[in-house]
């Protein structure tokens, strides 16, 4: 039974593995493009097998993410048929990335690690802003910050943005979102806490993200029109924890 | 009978499924117009929806400090739910709704982009 339809300039197909993967659906995504037709199967949080006419595995991944329009279909399913991928999703999405990156000749974005949470090489708060930056498709600024709305690292495409004002401005904004949420629940006799808070304008996604333990928070701004809400939400979570464990003390 | 708008909050949540917890359509002024709830949840009371206001009028004066255009959404990520907060039409109103984790976020967006003029449209003025 078909339980979702839509189209891919609503949702990529970024956004459609990360959905199925983040909420562990065992589903058959079917995707129709310029007649071609490709079929993605999810299972307890990964995709596990991808065709595209004669092929399967990683390489249809690979080959349709770079697709930005056409539909696609969602079924609910007892099994999938075979099991071709055995990269974990998040691999797959970075992979894929990079190779877009690589075709359309900009610097290509790093290769995944083999731990993709854990890479060695930055260790410093700015050096890891700028390692998240050529991750994130449409990066244009990012502050590490606390609640005090004093950035202690910074990074911009160019250096040519005012971090210091986007950092007054995010603490602010992600400041009353989680006061006047922590309240309203408080009031009702509830415990909750903010992840994180995605402010969507005509030219921009503004993504403000707890790191651990909450002192401090990431705040990356992308270019609308280049970037992309999984990868920008994917990206930042994962640079989150290195983040965390950079910050001295 | 149910007003127009109330009738289409009503149609919105048919189509969204149990993808949902609750919706309100609140005025600039913290006054909700309109609601439509499948739990008890303090965020659709009248000290949430103002408090919600307060969110959704420095989400739009924070895009305009920093030159980004103008607010579309803001969503926000708690414990078991996401918190979207829409502005509808002219910005006199904004449209908040309250979805489980385990919602598809991309496919709530894609809804609530379709509904807002309705929404809009179905406002008394």
């Amino acid at each position: 039974m078909v339980v979702m339809k839509g189209n891919l300039r609503d949702m990529g197909i970024a956004d459609l593995i990360q959905h199925n993967c983040q909420d562990r659906k065992t589903a058959q995504v079917s995707i129709e493009h310029s007649g071609q037709q490709a079929v993605l199967f999810f299972m307890d949080g990964n995709v596990v097998h991808a065709g595209l006419g004669d092929e399967a595995g990683e390489e249809v991944i690979y080959e349709i993410l770079k697709w930005e329009d056409g539909t696609f279909e969602t079924e609910n399913i007892i099994a999938p048929p075979a099991n071709s991928i055995r990269k974990s999703w998040s691999n797959l999405l970075l992979e894929g990335a990079r190779r877009i990156d690589e075709k359309a000749g900009q610097t290509p974005t790093p290769a995944p690690p083999k731990n993709a949470e854990v890479n060695p090489m930055a260790t410093n708060l700015d050096s890891i802003l700028k390692d998240m930056s050529v991750e994130i498709n449409g990066y244009m600024a990012s502050i590490v910050s606390g609640m005090d709305g004093i950035n202690i690292a910074e990074h911009s495409k160019g250096g040519k943005v005012d971090t210091e004002a986007i950092c007054a401005q995010m603490t602010m904004l992600f400041k009353l979102v989680d006061t006047a949420t922590v309240k309203v629940a408080e009031a009702q006799g509830q415990a909750i806490s903010v992840e994180d808070n995605l402010l969507n304008t005509e030219g921009a996604y503004v993504l403000m993200r707890y790191l651990p333990g909450r002192q401090y928070y990431v705040g990356v701004i992308v270019d609308r029109k280049a970037g992309n809400l999984g990868n920008l939400r994917l990206i930042s979570r994962v640079y989150g924890d290195r983040l965390a464990k950079a910050i001295p003390g | 009978m149910p007003s127009k708008l109330d009738q289409t909050h009503q149609d919105f949540r048919t189509e969204i499924g149990p993808d949902f917890f609750a919706s309100m359509i609140i005025g600039m002024d913290g006054l909700s117009i309109s609601d439509n709830s499948a739990i008890d949840a303090g965020f659709f009371d009248t000290e949430g929806a103002s408090r919600m206001a307060m969110i959704a009028k420095l989400a739009d004066k924070v895009s305009g400090k920093l030159g980004i255009g103008k607010m579309e959404d803001d969503i926000v990520t708690i414990d078991l739910a996401y918190l979207i907060l829409r502005n509808i039409g002219d910005g006199s109103y904004f449209w908040m709704l309250a979805v489980p984790r385990t919602a598809t976020l991309g496919t709530v967006r894609m809804l609530m982009k379709e509904y807002a003029p309705k929404l809009w449209d179905a406002i008394p003025r």
